[in-house]
């Protein structure tokens, strides 16, 4: 079941992860606000180029594995509202959630590429989105209790 | 039972001032290129201090709980970041650290193709040093932007982990906005039915 919060979520989720695929283009025009949009990402990742996808031959504002956990994010709050049975699943049992970064753990442990980063990345916060949408919803139905209370 | 849940402002500040002063730390600091893991692991930590002593006859803890803790240790978090880097970052530029920046901003403000109007803005901003006003509010929205996100999402991955029982309230997901049924071990009979559809 889709509801606002969800689309909420995920537009959200999508405009960061666009913003962050929108540096390299933004680099690629030379424009001058291309550093100052790079900037914002530098408390989250440490922006590696060596361990960055690139995008106009000019390196994404996030590296692989950020930018896995953003899509992995992103992908979590568009299919968990039609895969019902997962998310009973995993709402029963949400310790469930640490089996789902065992393969970014090993990939920390082994030698990993671009594409090790990004998919154990994806795989890693993909269950995250579910309770962060139940806990939106929550926390919304706490708000709208609140106010009808203090009318 | 009581239905007063326990006060969360505790949790929240020391989640929250583990999460400032580590993310400002020198060194210390580059944990967080990590994805985030200094900010996200206050809320972690924050979640684990509420739940520690959570008493056993309030209503269980929500996700929703977990998000609010979340907000208020980035709130609390982010502040104090600020309050920790700015002294510091003065300190490593009377030190002469830490120039590189500066080196880079000079760079911006002699490339001829950046029009003036930003050359000007850029001026403004860093006329002050690493202290002037513009920079400190840039550094403080950030961080508390920053803070709030990932310390959110931290406290709920706490609450996941860290919760004694499943929480009760799977009914506002279920139908969201409708009031919650009794806190429960177990989730609604109706559950099982496929209500999600």
């Amino acid at each position: 079941m889709r509801t606002t919060t969800s689309w909420l979520l995920a537009t959200a989720a999508l405009g960061w992860i666009s913003l962050a695929l929108f540096c390299p283009f933004a680099a690629h025009m030379e424009w001058t606000a291309a550093p100052f949009l790079y900037s914002l990402f530098t408390p989250v990742c440490h922006q590696s180029a060596a361990r960055s996808l690139c995008l106009f031959a000019k390196p994404i504002a996030v590296c692989a594995r950020c930018l896995g956990l953003y899509c992995g994010f992103w992908l979590g709050l568009v299919l968990f509202p039609l895969m019902p049975r997962l998310c009973k699943h995993l709402l029963v049992r949400p310790r469930l959630i640490l089996l789902f970064t065992i393969p970014m753990c090993l990939d920390l442990l082994t030698h990993n590429t671009h594409a090790s980063r990004y998919f154990s990345g994806l795989i890693a916060s993909f269950p995250v989105a579910l309770f962060v949408w139940v806990a939106a919803e929550q926390f919304g139905t706490s708000l709208h209790r609140f106010a009808r209370r203090s009318t | 039972m009581n239905q007063e849940k326990p006060n969360m402002i505790q949790a929240a500040l020391i989640g929250g001032v583990f999460l400032g002063v580590a993310s400002a730390l020198p060194i210390l600091e580059w944990v967080n290129c990590a994805c985030c893991v200094l900010v996200i692991g206050g809320g972690v930590l924050a979640s684990y201090i509420y739940l520690r002593d959570y008493p056993k006859d309030v209503p269980a803890v929500t996700y929703g709980d977990g998000a609010l803790l979340g907000i208020f240790t980035g709130l609390v978090g982010g502040l104090v970041w600020t309050i920790v880097e700015v002294p510091l970052a003065y300190l490593k530029l009377r030190l002469g650290l830490g120039m590189d920046d500066f080196a880079e901003i000079e760079e911006l403000l002699n490339d001829p193709s950046i029009p003036p109007m930003a050359q000007e803005l850029i001026k403004s901003i860093v006329a002050g040093g690493a202290l002037s006003i513009g920079i400190i509010i840039i550094v403080a929205i950030t961080h508390l932007v920053v803070s709030v996100i990932f310390a959110c999402i931290g406290a709920i991955i706490g609450v996941v982990i860290f919760q004694p029982k499943a929480p009760g309230e799977l009914q506002t997901f279920v139908n969201p906005g409708s009031p919650p049924p009794p806190p429960q071990n177990t989730p609604p009979e109706d559950y099982d039915r496929g209500d999600l559809n």
